[in-house]
């Protein structure tokens, strides 16, 4: 599958495709080697950089300035990571272990994603080869986008997405008849991937859907237990800022706490112990582990004690009080012996080394000391962190079940955009060839009557009128499109039956002539009750028509005969890819089809001859010895008065209800369809009015001219089965 | 990660990008998507096994950055000797 298009497709250049090929080479050329305007703003950014432009800004002007008109790579990771239940991060990666549901979403909404921006790098591909000679694989690698080999395996994925495309199948149904994959391939190529629009459409209607992928509604916790956790992630920072000022603190009174010492103190924080006791156990620990500073403090204690003792004695030796000298002299006597010993100690070298150490362990214990403050603002977090956890306890199972909510939810709106996603390439399709066909109808209706005389003038505008109203009417206020099937299928088996004499009947029909019958002498002929007689137009003998009607009819046909009978063609494919071709009176039988190619056949030569892409296709047919059946040539004869890309089906499938566009859904193995694709376009409101306009406008115009009695109706004139009068 | 280091990278990277678009070596389509690219990943490279990797990375995607590339790893190999040979001097003197 992946080679056939380039092994098998008989090569066509891509010069001269379709009528936009033109006008649109002028941009392919520029597009690939339009490297002046890259210059240019190398120079204005090198400019920029010289005057202190930080990198950063330089790179946003540069991002910003991207073609934005196509759907990139980048694009496809951005939109991608939108898909996964809301349990994706914004680098695209889940955030645990995702659900079974949120894998599979986001797991296929990348196969989808990726598939469609392949299509767009192909289309692009395609399109930038336009009007250069060079090869689409070579625009690829200049392109830096993959080697010969990753663009040959692109090109067999993405034909092989659109050729299992059920819309692209239901417009183009004659490619079901053709046998060879590879023309198949090429067919599509040409008439869908390499018209700019394509990959214009699929790249907006795409960046339409991202823009809504970013409101997907967030999986996230009620606004309760949102604030619960914020306040429990705070109090939890805290905590460990607290704890680590404190270590700070404390290491700046040269006193350094053991990892274990921390965890300890951390420990009794959570479990909301008051400061006092966290710093008591503490101070004990601390005195425990080293000993020395419990007999420092001891000894410091003792001799304060008696430091203290000797200026009270001092105070009363001042005042010569007896009985009080005598009490602190025995106060001293049985303290000094204490204070020796502790005097001594203190001045042995390990003691005034950990003096200080030992005090400020000691002094811990003061509530007054800043190292007491911060234990208390700890205990703090530490409540805090602890009254968050019991509300978060207690919103848990409602939390829980709103977020089980918001999750299928989001589910929910990310597999319907998953499904607008899987249409986007149909509706693309179909809008873009609503464009094609508008404007190749515009052109076969524009009226040309500058050199007509006055009665021919007039005829060829009730002519251009009934070309706009009789088939595919198309509203211009709302730009709905109105489709009488009916009227459309007789009228082709109306050509079918009779040939280019068709064209000038129909025509004959829509310019509303009065054909009144004349008795041989000349008169005319009337009823029993004088009323006057008219001939059939589908029945009248053209010979019978004045010399007046004769030259009318000769301008007119010779005028417009190709343009009425294309925009008939076209409207009854539009037709048909919207209700189906083998639908009521739309469908042709094979030897229907068969004396319409007979009938046309020298219309249909020369329209395919006069087209490069048509005629080498035709060659190419025949050196392979393939039969070119009516179906084919049919094709290509469509392909061609809409430009060999467009076939005149435009509005294929606009307002087709249950239209499924499997080709893609096929692709990315889902079975959704892409209904959603068909209600894209702004003529979606197709209203289907077969039968209704039985009596159309046409009919109206001829009775408005005195249509004789038992003329049959416009949908009547030609009837399903061979008509009167068919040969 | 050096913060000063990581920014001449950073405008290496838009030195090889402006040079390659005046030099018509790339186009603007694609000097914008390499843009793109850049600005989602480099500010958040942390380590510089990470900026590197990128660095890997983006060559592969843009051959524009190759030059920034060798260049930083030729100055990771660089200092890796200077080491060594520090290394080996001191083991000498001792």
């Amino acid at each position: 599958m992946t080679t056939e298009p380039t092994t098998e497709a008989p090569k066509v250049s891509t010069t001269e495709v379709l009528g936009y090929g033109v006008k649109k080479d002028i941009a392919g050329i520029d597009s690939i080697t339009g490297l002046s305007a890259s210059v240019k703003k190398g120079r204005e950014l090198r400019a920029a950089k010289e005057k202190g432009a930080p990198a950063r800004s330089i790179f946003h002007e540069m991002a910003e300035s991207q073609d934005r008109s196509i759907f990139t790579s980048e694009d496809a990771t951005t939109l991608t990571k939108r898909f996964g239940g809301g349990e994706l991060d914004k680098d695209g990666t889940f955030k645990g272990t995702p659900s079974d549901e949120s894998q599979k979403s986001h797991e296929a909404a990348v196969r989808i994603v990726e598939d469609l921006r392949d299509i767009v790098q192909y289309s692009d591909v395609l399109t930038t080869a336009l009007g250069t000679t060079k090869e689409d694989v070579d625009i690829y690698t200049e392109k830096k986008l993959g080697t010969a080999l990753e663009f040959t395996t692109l090109e067999g994925k993405v034909l092989g997405i659109l050729v299992e495309n059920d819309a692209i199948k239901k417009m183009f149904p004659e490619l079901e008849t053709i046998t060879d994959p590879g023309l198949k391939t090429q067919i599509i190529k040409e008439a869908i991937l390499r018209d700019p629009k394509l990959k214009e459409k699929l790249s907006q209607k795409l960046r339409d859907i991202a823009e809504r992928a970013k409101n997907l509604p967030p999986v996230e916790d009620d606004p309760e237990m949102k604030e619960a956790k914020a306040t429990k992630a705070k109090a939890e920072d805290e905590i460990v800022d607290n704890i680590a000022q404190i270590s700070s603190t404390l290491a700046g009174l040269d006193i350094e706490l053991s990892t274990t010492q921390k965890g300890l103190i951390e420990t009794d924080i959570r479990n909301g112990r008051p400061p006092e006791a966290i710093i008591r156990d503490l101070n004990q620990r601390l005195t425990t582990e080293q000993p020395i500073y419990k007999d420092i403090i001891a000894d410091q204690t003792t001799i304060q004690n008696y430091e203290k003792l000797q200026k009270e004695f001092l105070a009363a030796t001042r005042q010569a009080h007896a009985k009080s000298i005598e009490h602190y002299e025995t106060l001293l006597r049985t303290a000094k012996a204490s204070f020796d010993i502790a005097d001594a100690r203190s001045k042995q070298p390990d003691h005034v080394a950990n003096l200080n150490k030992a005090m400020a362990v000691y002094n811990l214990l003061n509530t007054s000391t800043p190292i007491f403050q911060e234990f208390q603002k700890a205990a703090q977090s530490g409540k805090n962190s602890n009254e968050a956890d019991r509300i978060m306890e207690r919103l848990k199972d409602k939390n829980d079940e709103n977020i089980a909510q918001k999750k299928t939810e989001r589910l929910r709106q990310e597999a319907q955009l998953r499904s607008e996603l899987i249409g986007a390439l149909s509706s693309s399709v179909a809008t873009m060839m609503a464009e094609r066909y508008d404007e190749a109808v515009l052109a076969k209706t524009t009226v040309d009557t500058e050199h007509a005389d006055k009665d021919t003038k007039e005829a060829l505008h009730h002519l251009h009128d009934a070309m706009r109203e009789n088939w595919v009417k198309v509203n211009e206020g709302s730009r709905d499109k109105s489709v009488n099937n009916e009227q459309i299928g007789v009228d082709m088996r109306f050509l079918a039956y009779h040939g280019q004499d068709g064209v000038k009947r129909l025509m004959l029909r829509d310019m509303g002539l009065p054909l009144p019958r004349k008795n041989p002498d000349g008169t005319p002929m009337t009823n029993i009750d004088g009323a006057p007689l008219y001939h059939d137009w589908n029945t009248v003998n053209l010979d019978d028509l004045s010399d007046e009607q004769k030259k009318i009819l000769t301008e007119a046909y010779a005028s417009t005969g190709e343009a009425y009978k294309d925009k008939l063609m076209l409207d009854y494919f539009a037709a048909r890819s919207m209700e189906g071709a083998n639908k009521g009176t739309l469908k042709l039988e094979p030897e229907e089809l068969a004396m319409i190619e007979k009938h046309f056949k020298g219309d249909m030569d020369k329209a395919i001859n006069s087209n490069a892409e048509a005629k080498k296709i035709m060659e190419d047919l025949k050196k392979k010895g393939i039969i070119m059946t009516p179906n084919i040539k049919w094709l290509l004869y469509l392909m061609v008065i809409l430009g060999l890309a467009a076939t005149g089906v435009g509005i294929v499938g606009i307002a087709a209800p249950g239209v499924a566009a499997a080709g893609l859904a096929l692709a990315v193995g889902t079975a959704q369809a892409a209904g959603s694709a068909m209600a894209a376009h702004p003529t979606a409101t197709v209203t289907a009015i077969a039968g209704v306009m039985s009596a159309g406008i046409g009919r109206k115009k001829l009775n408005k001219r005195k249509v004789s009695e038992g003329t049959p109706s416009k949908s009547g004139a030609a009837p399903a089965t061979k008509p009167a009068g068919a040969h | 990660m050096d913060i000063a280091h990581k920014n001449q990278i950073y405008e290496k990277l838009a030195d090889a990008m402006i040079t390659a678009l005046e030099n018509g070596e790339v186009n603007e389509q694609e000097a914008a998507q390499a843009s793109q690219y850049i600005l989602d990943h480099f500010e958040r490279l942390a380590t510089k096994e990470a900026l590197i990797m990128f660095l890997e990375e983006l060559s592969n995607k843009y051959h524009t950055f190759t030059s920034v590339l060798v260049e930083v790893k030729s100055e990771e190999i660089f200092k890796d000797k200077k080491i060594q040979s520090l290394q080996t001097q001191l083991k000498e003197i001792l």
